[in-house]
């Protein structure tokens, strides 16, 4: 399963992420216990629907350009923040990692 | 033979802790997932809205408040403190690699007390003594590193939940923030070497009593320490009794990968507020906060310690200043002279995600001391840091953004 990272540098599962939207490839149970355990990964359907440009992702990659990032930018990277909140809240209580659309 | 190298030591946290969820018939409290609660948990403190209350019974799922003491509470949140159990599932540690932090030191160290028999023996020669009182302590030094995400808590959040008292509050994409509160959650701290022959080791039932934070440096550093219930170790496992297994039926291997997030603060950037003035000028600083939390020394039939009791806390900083001739200087440092109390506000770091902001409520101090030792002179500040009312618990907060 793919997940998206958010953060400035980690260390998951023993591989080392640095770039804003690095794909890390693990399993649905070690995304939950990463997710759980307070790394700043997404899943990928929630990292697309923040709807970042590629442009974006090459111009940000890391921390330094993002302490002046554009006002569009700061507002898909809050937004990816926020839908980490929620997927780490939901997993606490005992919900699914990702929420499938409406039938 | 192989030897296990320093370098290769790994700490994992786990609060002791279980979420909850106050149900609708307001005198239980479910466990969020699982069924956590097992016999031999002691020292319970269940927290509902901001409030610790006492536990009437418990079975492994649920938990019975007394609904005359909660009133009425419906599908609220509830967090579950015990205390001196490693987490687990049936018996199986379930630390995993998300636990991982890192850190400069980890030091974990069993106690237990050799008592010399008082006997007269008719001669000058002492009987063997015997070992009586078990226990331990702890203490763990890191940089400070955020999360790197704003709104998303960093590796040592077990550590910081314990000193502070409760959970953090989160805002969603934007800050955690750590205030005090009179409860005394718990640690199980894991201290792995890669060689995985090698001894490994588990305090239990970690509390902490002691931290300071550092900056002015390279980095900015915490350290945190205390007591623990006891420290296990894998070699004597097999020898140890069922309180010092504290749950397991067998010691566990190390996860086989880390997760740690998050790049060290530099210890020289941020921005200081004293007394609604920010200033540029500051060198080092340090604060420290102690609380008199203990762990119950005297417990009939057993040879290790209770769970915890609270106590007074303190709250107190130091700052390193090059002084000069500011007017707003000049009056902080008559503040300190004749104790008028002011408030602080020190925010360690720039880069978003990974900024920590202590702020320090009516703040006391000593006479500022002038050092002369530099080219230019500095200022000393030592301060210390108490409630807006009687009935407030906000000398400090720590807020991540």
């Amino acid at each position: 399963m793919t997940f998206r990272f958010i953060g400035t540098e980690a260390s998951i599962e023993g591989r080392k992420v640095e770039k804003f939207g690095a794909a890390v490839e693990l399993s649905e149970e070690s995304g939950i216990a990463a997710i759980r355990g307070n790394s700043p990964i997404l899943p990928d359907i929630e990292f697309q629907a923040c709807a970042f440009t590629s442009e974006e992702l090459e111009e940000y990659a890391y921390p330094g350009p993002r302490q002046e990032c554009s006002d569009a930018f700061g507002r898909k990277w809050f937004a990816a923040r926020l839908a980490l909140h929620e997927v780490r809240e939901r997993l606490k209580a005992g919900g699914p990692l990702v929420v499938t659309g409406g039938e | 033979m192989a030897y296990p190298e320093s370098r290769l030591q790994r700490g994992y946290a786990q609060l002791e802790m279980v979420q909850a969820t106050v149900s609708t018939s307001v005198s239980t409290v479910t466990a969020d997932s699982g069924t956590p609660f097992i016999a031999g948990m002691v020292g319970f403190q269940i927290r509902i809205d901001g409030a610790f209350y006492t536990i009437a019974s418990f079975t492994s799922t649920t938990i019975v408040v007394l609904t005359t003491v909660i009133g009425t509470k419906n599908a609220v949140a509830a967090q579950v403190y015990y205390w001196g159990v490693i987490p687990h599932a049936a018996g199986v540690a379930t630390v995993v690699a998300a636990d991982c932090f890192l850190s400069t030191d980890l030091v974990l160290k069993p106690s237990r007390a050799i008592a010399q028999r008082p006997d007269k023996t008719g001669s000058y020669s002492q009987p063997v003594p015997g070992i009586t009182k078990r226990g331990g302590t702890w203490r763990m030094r890191c940089t400070l590193a955020g999360s790197g995400s704003a709104g998303t808590a960093p590796d040592i959040d077990p550590f910081l939940v314990a000193l502070f008292g409760k959970v953090a509050t989160v805002v969603g994409g934007a800050s955690v923030t750590y205030a005090l509160e009179d409860g005394s959650p718990s640690l199980t701290l894991w201290d792995f070497n890669a060689l995985a022959a090698a001894d490994q080791q588990v305090a239990i039932g970690c509390i902490v009593t002691r931290a300071t934070i550092e900056w002015g440096q390279d980095f900015a550093f915490i350290d945190l320490s205390g007591d623990a219930k006891y420290v296990l170790r894998s070699s004597a496992f097999s020898a140890e009794d069922a309180t010092a297994k504290s749950g397991l039926t067998a010691f566990p291997t190390e996860p086989s990968t880390q997760t740690t997030a998050g790049t060290s603060v530099r210890g020289y950037k941020g921005t200081i507020t004293l007394d609604a003035q920010t200033y540029t000028t500051f060198r080092s600083g340090r604060i420290e906060i102690a609380i008199a939390r203990e762990l119950d020394k005297a417990v009939w039939n057993s040879d290790y310690p209770g769970p915890v009791a609270g106590g007074l806390r303190s709250v107190s900083a130091t700052l390193t200043h090059t002084d000069d001739d500011s007017a707003n200087l000049l009056a902080l440092k008559n503040k300190l002279l004749v104790g008028t109390p002011f408030d602080a506000t020190i925010a360690i770091g720039a880069t978003a995600g990974n900024i920590w902001t202590i702020s320090l409520n009516d703040c006391i101090g000593e006479p500022a001391d002038y050092g002369n030792g530099q080219t230019h002179r500095t200022a000393d500040l030592a301060f210390s840091a108490y409630p807006t009312s009687a009935t407030s618990k906000n000398e400090i907060a720590l807020a991540l953004t």
